[in-house]
């Protein structure tokens, strides 16, 4: 019948919708809307993974760069107030004379972030006071790991102990590293000596 | 010729809005661009260049340190060989961090700008490179009477 249709169409030179046509038309403009319509869809899961980046270098800049608020804080904070108290991790040195000196990380800072993040409580807080923790504004928890090691990736030890490897356990899925350059106040037991510093390496690897 | 009427036709109309549909939606959607993780990796190693710069200029650091080596220079001919212990320092936070370098000084004589090599970091970089500069100061440089200089350091992985 459909073949007999098609014959008459061509015998009588006029246009007119053939049944296939119409099938095939709707099947094709519905398949075109949904993959319009849900494409920016398929991003949704990345969208999420692109922030990652730049909290790992955000972070990074927080703990390499600034020396923390406020400037005594890791001798003002400890396990028993850091619920009550409002502070910024930060491990840079201060000189009176040159301000923040980039790079320079303190040891007592890095003994103090370590003791913080080790603590259930004082983790959710530090984590809060770096930007990680959004949720109150709907967004989304950050989960952080810090570590320092020296250029032969061992972890830095500072009298026998590993001085920062702290954070959340590593996930599976995606995670984002950053890393920096630094050198420490102290010298500490299997960093690397260049141009008389003692020198490691901050790893801040960051994922949801 | 064809002269009969094509576009009123239902083909015709059904043709003219299938094309008018497509073109309004992809104008009318957002482009989303995924993330070009190549801006990432520039980043992280544009960063690890200054930090690299920023460590080793140690006003009391000796041989292995920027100021150090500037002032144990011997030059010949654009090309200056540096210290054994810059050098050997310098490659052992490269191979750390998995690059390849290249390290230029740049300092001003009789009014005009000179460029020296560093002996073991003079290979071409790739175009994808990134770029670090730090002012050095430092006196009697490579280039007489100059107070300061600017160390570029060229990194590609």
């Amino acid at each position: 019948m459909l073949i007999s249709t098609h014959a008459q169409i061509k015998m009588m030179e006029e246009g007119k919708l053939s049944l296939d046509l119409l099938i095939g038309l709707s099947i094709f403009l519905f398949t075109f809307i949904f993959i319009a319509s849900f494409l920016p869809g398929v991003f949704a899961d990345v969208r999420n993974e692109i922030n990652l980046a730049h909290q790992a270098y955000r972070i990074s800049a927080l703990l390499v760069e600034d020396l923390g608020f406020d400037s005594s804080w890791d001798t003002d904070i400890t396990i028993s107030n850091c619920q009550s108290q409002e502070f910024r991790p930060g491990l840079a040195i201060y000189d009176s004379n040159n301000g923040t000196i980039f790079n320079n990380l303190s040891v007592t800072k890095i003994r103090k972030f370590a003791e913080l993040l080790n603590d259930p409580l004082c983790g959710e807080r530090v984590r809060l006071f770096l930007g990680l923790n959004l949720s109150e504004f709907g967004g989304n928890k950050y989960k952080i790991n810090v570590s320092l090691k020296n250029l032969e990736d061992e972890l830095i030890k500072a009298d026998g102990a590993i001085l920062l490897n702290h954070g959340d356990s590593m996930s599976s899925g995606q995670v984002v590293k950053f890393e920096r350059l630094v050198y420490l106040n102290q010298m500490a037991d299997n960093c690397d000596i260049i141009a008389e510093r003692c020198v490691a390496k901050l790893e801040v690897s960051v994922w949801i | 010729m064809d002269l009969k009427a094509q576009t009123f036709t239902l083909e015709g109309v059904a043709a003219s809005l299938l094309i008018l549909i497509a073109t309004y939606t992809v104008f009318q959607s957002t482009v989303i661009l995924a993330p070009t993780w190549s801006e990432f990796e520039n980043v992280q190693l544009k960063q690890l260049g200054y930090d690299i710069l920023r460590i080793m200029d140690n006003q009391n650091g000796e041989n292995s340190s920027i100021g150090g080596m500037l002032k144990n220079l011997t030059c010949n001919n654009g090309i200056c060989s540096p210290p054994m212990e810059f050098s050997d320092n310098l490659t052992k936070i490269l191979n750390a961090i998995n690059s390849f370098a290249r390290l230029e000084i740049l300092c001003v004589e009789n009014g005009e700008i000179r460029t020296f090599i560093l002996d073991g970091f003079e290979k071409a970089p790739t175009p994808n490179a990134v770029r670090v500069s730090r002012f050095v100061i430092v006196e009697n440089a490579p280039c007489v009477n100059a107070k300061v200089v600017e160390v570029r350091l060229t990194l590609w992985r």
